[in-house]
C-alpha cells in the first residue's frame, strides 16, 4: 500500500502543479490583454497628437509641425514607429520623418471611423496599424477629408511579452520547487510522531520497551492511549491464562490420581468418585470462569447499570424466595453508566447480589454515588466474619462454610473490577450486614 | 408426579430419566426441540427440564411458548453456560430455575422436588398435615410420628394429591401424572391402590385422608399445617 508521505507529496505535487499553470496562463493572459489596450491607446494618443500638429496652409495643402509632433520617434528612423497622412484620393500628404521603408496602403472609410489591424510585411515581421478617417473643416463650409494612420512594428511587442511570459514562468517555477520543498519539509515534521509510533511498535515487538510514549500530538493521543490499554489487557490476559491453566492443571492432577489408585478399593468407590468429581468440577468452574476474555477498559462500551441492576434482582427473586427478599433499587441514578461490557457487568452484579442472598440478607439495597463513580450494594445479612476483608476478594476465600459454592463469587467481581481499572472494596456495616463498593474507573 | 425432559445428549438422556423412573417420576422425553414443545404443550406435564441448545428449536423459545399457552408448570432449565447474563435471559423467558453442567443427579432431584414444593405453596421439604407428614427428600411418610411402610407406587399417589391438597382430583388425571404414556392403566388396580393407602395411612379409620369424591375423583382432605 503506498506509504501517506507518497500520497501526500504526489497529491500536493499535483494540487501545485495545477495551481501554477492556472495562476501563470491567469497572469499572462492579463498582461497580453493589458498590453494590447495599452499599444491601441498609445496609437490614438499618437495620432491625436499628429492632428494637433497639423495645420491648413493658404493653398488648403495640410501642414505637419514635425516639432510639435507627439513622440520624437517619429523624427528619427528605424525606431520602429510610423506615421502618414493621406488625402482621400490615396496620395499622401505627410508622412514622419522615421518612415523608411513600405507602409501598407491605407482604406477608405467614412469619416470619424477608426481601424485597427494587423498587416503582414512583406519580408518579415507583421505591422500594426491603427488609422482615423478624418476631414478639415473650412469655415466657408467646405471639407478636406484625408486619413492619419500610425504603424508600428508588431514584433517589438510580441517580443516583450515573450520576455515577459519566459521570465513569468521561470519565476513560478522556482516558487513551485520552493514551495513543494517546504511542503516536504512540513510533512516530514508532521508525520514525524507516526514514525516515532512505528518505531516504538517495532520496540515493543522486540520487547525493548512495554509501552508507547503518550506524549504525542492530541490526533494521536487516542491512538496511543487505545494501543497501550490493548497492550496492558492482552499482557493481563496472558498473564491469566498463564496462571489458571498452571493452577487447573495443578487441581485437576490430585482428584485424578485419587480416581486412578481406586481399582483396590469398591466398598467406598462411589461416594469417592463422586467427591473427587465434584472437586474436579469446582476447580474447572473457577478456572475457567476466570479465563474469561474482557475488553480493555478504554474499548468496553458504556452501559447503564440499573436496567441490568434491575433484571437480576427480579431473576434472583424468582430463584430465591421472592416473599422473604427485597431488592430495594431506588437510590440507583437511572442515568448511571459505566463503562464495561455488558455480559461482564452481569456477572459482577450477579455474583455479588447472589451472594448477598446465599448468605441470608432479607433486604438488599443499592446506592450510586455519581460523584465517585460508585456502585454500592448493602444487605442486612450476617456480614463479613472478622477477617483481613482484602483476603475475601483471594482465591477460593469464602466468608462463610455452611452455604453450598467454590467462594468464588467475590474474587470473580474483584477480578473482573481490576480487568477495568476499577476497584472493589467489601465493608461491615454498622448496623449489621454487609456493604461492598463498586468504584468504577473513571 | 409427571417429568418432561428435553435433551439432546442421549447418555444424559438416558441417566436422568432413569433418575427420575427411580424417583416415582412418570417421564415424557424428547431428544429435540419441536419434538419437546409438542410434548410440553399436550401431555400432563408437572415439571419439564429443558436444555438450552437443542436441535429444531431451542430451549429458550420452547419456554416461552409454553408460557404464552399458559403452561403453568415448573421448568428447570440445564445447560452449560454459565454465565449470569444467561441465567438471567433463561429466567426471564419463564423457567423457574437453572442448573449448569456438569451437575450432580442429586442436586437436580434436589431442585425438582423443591420447584414442585413451590408450586404447592411450601417452602420446605417436608409437608405437614394435621397428624400426617410427608418427606418428600426421604420419601418417607409419617402418622401421628409413626413412619408408614408404602410401596413406592403409594408413595406417588399420596406425594401427588398431597401436592394437589384439597383439590379433587380425578382417576384419569391422576393416572396421567403416574403413568407413563405407553403403560397400560387401569382404573381398577388405581382404586387398589387407593384402598390399601388408607387402610395404612387410616389403620383405625380416624383420619380419613383421602376422600371419595363420587364420580369426580379422589381429594387429599387433611388440613395443612403452615411451618
Amino acid at each position: 500500500m503506498q506509504s501517506i508521505t507518497s500520497r501526500l507529496v504526489v497529491g500536493t505535487g499535483v494540487v501545485l502543479a495545477v495551481f501554477v499553470l492556472l495562476m501563470g496562463i491567469s497572469i499572462s493572459y492579463s498582461v497580453h490583454k493589458r498590453a494590447e489596450t495599452a499599444r491601441l491607446d498609445r496609437l490614438q494618443g499618437l495620432i491625436y497628437g499628429i492632428l494637433g500638429a497639423t495645420e491648413i496652409s493658404n493653398d488648403t495643402s495640410l501642414l505637419v509641425n514635425t516639432l510639435a509632433l507627439p513622440d520624437p520617434m517619429l523624427n528619427q528612423s528605424t525606431a520602429g514607429i510610423y506615421a502618414e497622412i493621406v488625402g482621400s484620393d490615396g496620395q499622401r500628404l505627410w508622412q514622419s520623418t522615421s518612415t523608411t521603408s513600405w507602409l501598407p496602403e491605407s482604406t477608405v472609410r467614412p469619416i470619424g471611423d477608426w481601424l485597427f489591424e494587423t498587416v503582414e510585411k512583406h519580408e518579415s515581421n507583421a505591422l500594426h496599424r491603427l488609422q482615423l478617417s478624418t476631414a478639415w473643416a473650412f469655415d466657408n463650409g467646405e471639407e478636406l477629408p484625408f486619413i492619419v494612420h500610425v504603424v508600428t512594428e508588431a514584433d517589438t511587442l510580441a517580443k516583450q511579452l515573450k520576455r515577459f511570459d519566459q521570465a513569468l514562468w521561470a519565476s513560478l517555477l522556482v516558487s513551485a520547487i520552493v514551495l513543494l520543498a517546504v511542503q516536504l519539509l512540513v510533512l516530514r515534521r508532521s508525520l514525524k510522531p507516526l514514525h516515532s509510533i512505528g518505531e516504538e511498535v517495532a520496540e515493543i515487538e522486540r520487547g525493548e520497551r512495554d509501552a508507547l510514549d503518550e506524549q504525542v500530538p492530541s490526533e494521536l493521543k487516542s491512538l496511543t492511549l487505545g494501543l497501550n490499554a490493548l497492550l496492558g489487557a492482552e499482557r493481563e490476559r496472558h498473564s491469566q491464562y498463564r496462571h489458571l491453566l498452571g493452577d487447573l492443571a495443578h487441581n485437576l492432577k490430585t482428584p485424578l490420581s485419587v480416581l486412578q489408585n481406586l481399582s483396590n478399593s469398591e466398598r467406598t468407590q462411589k461416594a469417592t468418585i463422586l467427591e473427587q468429581t465434584s472437586l474436579m468440577q469446582q476447580s474447572i468452574d473457577r478456572h475457567t470462569q476466570r479465563a474469561t476474555i474482557r475488553s480493555p477498559r478504554y474499548l468496553a462500551p458504556t452501559i447503564n447499570i440499573k436496567p441490568v441492576a434491575t433484571r437480576i434482582a427480579a431473576s434472583l427473586s424468582k430463584l430465591y424466595d421472592a416473599e422473604s427478599i427485597t431488592f430495594d433499587l431506588s437510590a440507583v441514578d437511572p442515568d448511571f453508566t459505566v463503562r464495561m461490557d455488558e455480559a461482564d457487568l452481569f456477572e459482577v452484579l450477579g455474583n455479588l447480589f447472589e451472594n448477598a442472598c446465599k448468605y441470608g440478607a432479607r433486604t438488599i439495597t443499592a446506592v450510586t454515588d455519581t460523584d465517585k463513580n460508585s456502585f454500592t450494594i448493602l444487605d442486612d445479612g450476617p456480614g463479613f466474619p472478622d477477617i483481613d476483608l482484602e483476603q475475601l476478594t483471594q482465591r477460593g476465600v469464602r466468608a462463610d462454610s455452611t452455604t453450598p459454592g467454590t467462594g468464588m463469587g467475590l474474587a470473580a467481581a474483584d477480578q473482573l473490577m481490576g480487568a477495568y481499572g476499577g476497584k472493589l472494596h467489601p465493608a461491615h456495616r454498622a448496623e449489621g450486614g454487609a456493604a461492598i463498593t463498586l468504584a468504577f474507573f473513571q | 408426579m409427571r417429568a418432561l425432559i428435553i435433551e439432546d445428549d442421549d447418555a444424559l438422556r438416558v441417566q436422568i430419566v432413569q433418575a427420575l423412573r427411580d424417583q416415582g417420576f412418570a417421564i415424557d422425553e424428547a431428544s429435540d426441540g419441536e419434538e419437546g414443545l409438542y410434548l410440553g404443550l399436550n401431555m400432563p406435564v408437572d415439571i419439564a427440564i429443558v436444555d438450552l441448545g437443542l436441535p429444531g428449536k431451542d430451549g429458550l423459545s420452547i419456554i416461552q411458548t409454553l408460557r404464552k399457552k399458559d403452561k403453568s408448570y415448573p421448568v428447570l432449565i440445564l445447560t452449560a453456560r454459565d454465565r449470569w447474563q444467561d441465567k438471567v435471559d433463561g429466567l426471564e423467558a419463564g423457567a423457574d430455575d437453572y442448573l449448569t453442567k456438569p451437575f450432580h443427579i442429586e442436586e437436580l432431584l434436589a431442585r425438582l422436588r423443591a420447584l414442585l414444593r413451590r408450586t404447592g405453596g411450601w417452602s420446605e421439604s417436608v409437608m405437614h398435615f394435621k397428624r400426617m407428614s410427608i418427606d418428600t427428600r426421604a420419601q418417607q411418610v409419617k402418622v401421628d410420628d409413626n413412619l408408614i411402610e408404602l410401596t413406592a407406587f403409594e408413595y406417588r399417589v399420596l406425594a401427588y394429591l398431597a401436592t394437589q391438597a384439597g383439590k379433587v382430583i380425578s382417576k384419569a388425571t391422576l393416572l396421567d401424572h403416574l403413568y407413563d404414556e405407553d403403560t397400560d392403566r387401569d382404573p381398577n388396580v388405581l382404586e387398589v391402590f387407593i384402598r390399601r393407602l388408607r387402610q395404612k395411612l387410616d389403620a383405625d379409620k380416624t383420619l380419613n385422608p383421602i376422600e371419595t369424591m363420587r364420580g369426580r375423583g379422589y381429594r387429599l382432605s387433611l388440613d395443612r399445617i403452615s411451618e
